[in-house]
């Protein structure tokens, strides 16, 4: 077995909200944590996926493990070196094993570079290589993301979407890292480039044995890339173990319907198992909801389906006893009183 | 047959990329036609001319030279006029060798003539949906105010309180829950989906003609995508409204769409029933559909881990529109038989069967072959 690259335990991430004139004006505002108390670990050469809707926390991950933003508190674990507190100095040489490629296109395209500019100035981040060394690697980055050279002279304007996005995976392989955050990197393209990009990442994981933390809400595709998927629900892990297993057998009513709302895009015999009379109710005002203060007890409940089926069981919103994480055995955790 | 609600002949759009120092032929010959009651969906890549075929019809276009040529017919409330009626005497084009190299357009002058179609047109009798509803509804203002002043606008409800009662009956009726309590809000506190769903009343509420939906689930979450078909779903089927759906992505036209146009590089290559040319059996398919319908990952795909399949390359850019096939560089279907033909000669948009046209020369149309 491939050996652990990435821990994460009881990772969490506060942030002050500012909503509403009041709390804008006097720089108030209530805490919010949009990551709160995460555990998982990564291994060499794998892809975990990391899903759930907009706003439950991804991203913070994301940024928060690879040290892009400071955690709160609990403890990130890189390569058997705990990188939680390291300062900016300490963290320098480890920057460029980890590396994140944006959900915005246009992130790290310097609108005033030409794409041969933006490519040596990646490859110059961490190292000096002589002219023909950067000329030498700016054709393998070229050829690794398949992009055409006549594109080198080209401003990031000049680029279509998916040009956009090969030349950002280019820079962030430039500086050969180990591990990638992958913050929904097709999301913004259209479907057709969408499955070109997901074929590059692929067969970039192949060839250089790169990890991937792959975050995205296109739940087929991160079926499709990822060993383990985790699915968080505003700021939590609720279920967790391998790809197909959460896919398939989902043992959580939110992983349930989540995996069951694309049920129309992909007909799966197994999406349509999942969905019970019940699902099907919540469905109809799925979405019409935004996202509330957690509640005592399971987070869940307001939305959860099974917790009205079984008629509103007291436990569910007990605060003394919010659903942990629970082994069901195959590696399979989930976070609810009845899964 | 009842003449078609809308009605598009030979629109061509037209804008000039200072970057390029190139016109850029956006919509270059469109004819579409949505029948009364029917919802007609466009498709294909983003760059492909949907955006602006729609934005033409409702005479939103705004840069320039902007529309060139072509009729809009709308037959609504027992008038059919012609939005485009006048346009040739506004614009010329000259083009060279397949590039447009100079379009004459008086401008203003054709702005002062088509506002003047247009009124009581737009928002009224077409009233159109967006991509990023929360950049389409005001920030200063309330979801219920927003609601109130499109309804006393467009409809015979001028009392502020019964133009109240009605606006809460549109936001119930998309599905927003506690509609009394979320006519107070303001469209920032409100996620995506939910600002969908209020621009969608915002839209009905003025009983349009013809509601254009234009991406209306992209950039949303896959779970509230679903949701938001649903509710197209619904309210048509409730409203019998005649829609012109745009989207990218063919398995959302496929699941709302009666008839379905496919759109590449500014022109219309397929058109027909939706069960017709997205049927799994369908012998006769534009090759640029099939590929769309092969980019959705099928759940076999996923189980065995396989390749998914892209279209490769990029889409066209329309300034140097190709003599041939305009999807001939990305087409995998071309055979030594029809090779000339696909690299020199640009296939008409033949009829295969009644009702159903491919722009390709795999399927010569019966008789012209
Ligand atoms: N810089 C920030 N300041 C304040 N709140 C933030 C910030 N970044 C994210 N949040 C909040 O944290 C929560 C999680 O956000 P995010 O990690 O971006 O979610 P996701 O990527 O899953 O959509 C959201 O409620 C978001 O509004
Ligand atoms: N205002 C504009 N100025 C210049 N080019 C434009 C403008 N609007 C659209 N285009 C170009 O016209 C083409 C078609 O665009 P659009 O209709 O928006 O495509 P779609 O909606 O199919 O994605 C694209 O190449 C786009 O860049
Ligand atoms: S613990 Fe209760 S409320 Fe939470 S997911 Fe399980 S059944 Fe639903
Ligand atoms: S005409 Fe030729 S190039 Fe064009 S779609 Fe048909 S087979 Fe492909
Ligand atoms: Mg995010
Ligand atoms: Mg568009």
């Amino acid at each position: 077995m491939s050996r652990t690259i990435l821990e994460v335990t009881d990772l969490r991430k506060d942030y002050r909200q500012r909503r509403g004139l009041v709390s804008m004006l006097t720089g108030q505002g209530r805490v919010i944590p949009a990551v709160d108390g995460v555990s998982f670990y990564l291994r060499e050469n794998e892809t975990v996926g990391l899903v759930g809707e907009s706003g439950c926390g991804k991203t913070t991950i994301g940024r928060t493990v690879l040290r892009l933003t400071d955690a709160s508190s609990g403890r990130i674990v890189f390569d058997g070196r705990d990188i939680t507190t390291l300062s900016r100095a300490e963290l320098r040489p480890l920057r460029r094993e980890m590396q994140m490629i944006f959900q915005d296109l246009d992130a790290g395209l310097n609108p005033e570079m030409r794409v041969r500019d933006i490519l040596r100035e990646a490859l110059t981040v961490h190292e000096r290589p002589s002219d023909a060394e950067i000329a030498g690697r700016v054709r393998e980055l070229l050829e690794q993301v398949s992009l055409k050279d006549s594109k080198l002279a080209n401003f990031p304007s000049e680029l279509s979407g998916g040009e956009k996005r090969r030349v950002g995976i280019a820079r962030v392989l430039a500086v050969r890292p180990r591990l990638i955050v992958a913050d929904e990197p097709t999301s913004a393209l259209d479907i057709s480039i969408q499955a070109q990009v997901v074929n590059l990442l692929r067969d970039l994981q192949k060839n250089l044995g790169l990890t991937y933390l792959f975050i995205s809400h296109d739940l087929p595709v991160v079926e499709l890339v990822s060993q383990k998927v985790a699915v968080m629900y505003l700021g939590r892990i609720v279920e967790m173990g391998l790809a197909e297993r959460i896919a398939h057998q989902p043992r959580h009513p939110y992983t349930g319907i989540l995996w069951s709302s694309l049920a129309d895009k992909q007909t799966t015999e197994v999406t349509r198992r999942v969905t019970n009379v019940a699902v099907e109710r919540e469905r109809r005002t799925w979405g019409v909801f935004d996202f509330e203060q957690p509640t005592s007890g399971c987070r869940f409940a307001p939305r959860c389906p099974l917790y009205k089926e079984k008629g509103r069981p007291a436990i569910c919103t007990d605060p003394a006893s919010e659903p942990q994480l629970r082994d069901v055995g195959h590696g399979h955790v989930v976070a609810c009183h009845f899964a | 047959m009842d003449a078609p609600l809308l009605a598009i002949e030979n629109l061509r759009t037209y804008f000039y990329s200072r970057a390029k120092r190139a016109f850029i032929r956006s919509v270059d010959g469109v004819s579409l036609g949505v029948t009364r009651g029917e919802t007609l969906g466009i498709v294909g890549e983003s760059g492909s001319g949907k955006s602006v075929t729609a934005l033409s019809a409702a005479g939103l276009v705004t840069a320039g030279p902007g529309v060139i040529s072509g009729r809009i017919h709308l037959n609504s409330n027992g008038a059919s006029r012609n939005l485009l009626d006048g346009l040739e005497k506004y614009a010329r084009v000259t083009e060279q060798d397949g590039r447009v190299v100079a379009v004459e357009k008086d401008e203003r002058g054709w702005r002062r003539r088509s506002e003047t179609l247009m009124a009581g047109v737009r928002g009224k009798e077409i009233a159109m949906i967006f991509q990023n509803p929360r950049s389409a509804l005001n920030p200063y203002s309330t979801i219920g105010k927003q609601l109130v002043e499109t309804i006393r606008l467009h409809t015979n409800l001028k009392r502020e309180s019964e133009a109240r009662e009605r606006a809460i009956h549109w936001l119930d009726r998309v599905r927003i829950d506690s509609p009394r309590l979320r006519f107070d809000n303001f469209p920032f506190g409100m996620s995506g989906g939910m600002c969908q769903r209020a621009m969608i009343a915002m839209a009905l509420s003025a009983e349009p003609s013809l509601l254009i939906a234009d991406e209306p689930t992209t950039g949303l979450d896959a779970t509230i995508q679903s949701r938001i078909v649903d509710l197209l779903a619904e309210l048509k089927a409730e409203t019998g409204i005649t829609t012109l759906l745009i989207s990218h992505d063919i398995s959302v036209i496929q699941r709302l769409s009666d008839r379905i146009a496919v759109m590449y590089g500014g022109t219309v290559v397929e058109t027909g029933r939706a069960a017709e040319v997205l049927a799994p059996e369908a012998k006769v398919r534009h090759p640029y559909t099939a590929a769309l319908l092969a980019s959705i990952p099928s759940a076999e795909t996923i189980r065995r881990k396989s390749y998914l399949q892209a279209i490769e390359g990029e889409v066209l850019d329309t300034i140097e529109v190709p003599r041939g096939c305009r999807f001939y560089g990305r087409c995998n279907r071309v055979t030594e038989a029809i090779r000339e033909n696909c690299a020199g000669l640009e296939p008409p948009l033949g009829e295969v069967a009644p009702g159903h046209k491919v722009r390709c020369w795999l399927y010569p149309s019966p008789g012209k072959a």
